[in-house]
């Protein structure tokens, strides 16, 4: 080493960008997995990897969606269109209080909007079978909550929440619960497998049936205190072949104040199912 | 308390002590090899520099009665606590390239205290960034193919934006 060489980070040895990385919380993974090939390679890893999963469940989960005992809840917002997923984006929660009694922690608002790689979290499957660690005693009881929570996941339940272009109103248009014994592409679907599944669930509700192209967004509607991981999906948008759009109550409050908006359905304002539950909705939302 | 010799890259000799050049577990060894007399000859370190030496040094003096690392290393090494006890942040205040020189120096002479603080403390500088300042502080060069970059642009189309 000459003193003309200056030292950076890159010219460090893999052994080194590897140590470095092990230190790093795990939501932080998400924006390494972007800055270059070689910490894309290293955070994919066995070992790393392994730090994105809820050791509590067996099936162990991913902590993309939730952490638990922490009720910080985050949400995957992406379109559909043509049958393919596009860009898909992280966020916060729209509930604010997921949990009573627990506040969110202050979040890293790095994450927020980030757009998501192909090539590197979506990657990761949502479930992960793997002996559970075992856990202190007291960790364990803080983390069940006093043991009031089962830790063997059975499978997950779906359901979709759109408004009904008819009425206006929040509606649940489907709801299902997917088994593992009964679903097996459940068991080992990557995250971005997942998204087209529950894309997939959520366009064969009729109403959807000529759809261009439709804004969702997928996350936990509590999480999970039986054996099943609850999830939502929330049509926001929705864009006909025919060019109509449907724009979710909170878009069209929106686009009330902008121009060029022909062909937006007016969406009453809703008293229908869950209406004061969106009510929630932090005013950061839609910008 | 005896004293040992040790002769930097540059060819610096530094005089140390014993107790303190045995924080580095490369040094511990190779004094037990040699029987531990090295009194009258120096240890030549040929990958770190003077300045650097000093630093790893003045790191190994302050803690010199620390009780020695748990054998576990790899339990150690997966904790996940990026605190770093008050003296050692003020010791890492050094610019980036003195702070990876450390991390070069504590690895190869084997001082695993040294090598966690310094790779806590650039993870501290990670943390929270977004990819593209990642890159900035670090100048750090994107690597993926304009394929890939593209991929992410092209499906970017929220409607909301």
């Amino acid at each position: 080493m000459t003193a003309s060489q200056k030292r950076t980070l890159s010219s460090l040895p893999t052994e080194l960008h590897i140590k470095i990385l092990s230190h790093i919380p795990w939501k932080s993974h998400i924006p390494c997995m972007q800055v270059c090939t070689l910490w894309r390679e290293i955070l994919s890893g066995d070992d790393l990897r392994d730090d994105r999963y809820i050791d509590l469940y067996q099936p162990r989960y991913h902590r993309l969606f939730t952490e638990v005992g922490k009720a910080n809840l985050r949400i995957l917002k992406f379109t559909l269109s043509g049958n393919a997923i596009g860009s898909v984006k992280i966020a916060p929660h729209p509930y604010t209080q997921i949990c009573s009694g627990y506040t969110p922690a202050p979040e890293d608002s790095s994450l927020d909007e980030l757009e998501l790689r192909r090539d590197g979290l979506l990657r990761d499957p949502l479930f992960y079978h793997r002996n559970i660690t075992f856990l202190s005693d007291e960790e364990l009881r803080e983390l069940t909550f006093e043991g009031s929570i089962c830790l063997e996941l059975g499978g997950i339940h779906i359901n979709t929440q759109c408004i009904d272009p008819v009425s206006g109103a929040n509606h649940i248009a489907r709801d299902e619960y997917f088994s593992f014994d009964e679903t097996k592409r459940l068991s080992d679907m990557s995250l971005e497998e997942f998204l087209k599944f529950a894309a997939d669930f959520t366009v064969k509700d009729d109403f959807l049936e000529d759809y261009a192209k439709v804004d969702m967004e997928v996350g936990l509607t509590q999480w999970p205190v039986s054996d099943t991981m609850l999830f939502y999906i929330r049509v926001k948008n929705i864009e006909w072949k025919d060019g109509r759009m449907l724009l979710d109550r909170h878009s069209v409050y929106e686009s009330n104040t902008v121009d060029g908006q022909d062909g937006v359905l007016e969406v009453p304002e809703s008293s229908g199912w869950g209406a004061s539950d969106w009510e929630t909705e932090p005013a950061s939302w839609d910008t | 308390m005896s004293t040992i010799k040790l002769l930097s890259s540059d060819n610096a000799e530094l005089a140390v002590d014993k107790e303190v050049a045995e924080r580095s577990i490369l040094i511990k060894n190779m004094l037990e090899d040699v029987g531990g007399d090295m009194s009258d000859q120096a240890i030549p370190i040929p990958n770190v520099n003077e300045a650097v030496l000093r630093k790893v040094i003045e790191w190994c003096e302050h803690h010199k009665s620390d009780p020695p690392p748990p054998a576990d290393e790899d339990s150690d090494s997966r904790k996940k606590s990026t605190d770093i006890e008050e003296w050692d942040q003020k010791f890492m205040q050094v610019d980036q390239e003195m702070l990876f020189e450390i991390i070069l120096a504590a690895n190869y002479l084997d001082i695993k205290p040294l090598l966690d603080v310094g790779c806590k403390t650039v993870a501290n500088m990670i943390k929270g960034k977004s990819p593209e300042e990642i890159r900035k502080t670090f100048n750090i060069q994107n690597d993926f193919t304009p394929e890939e970059e593209d991929q992410i642009r092209r499906e970017n189309e929220w409607a909301e934006e």
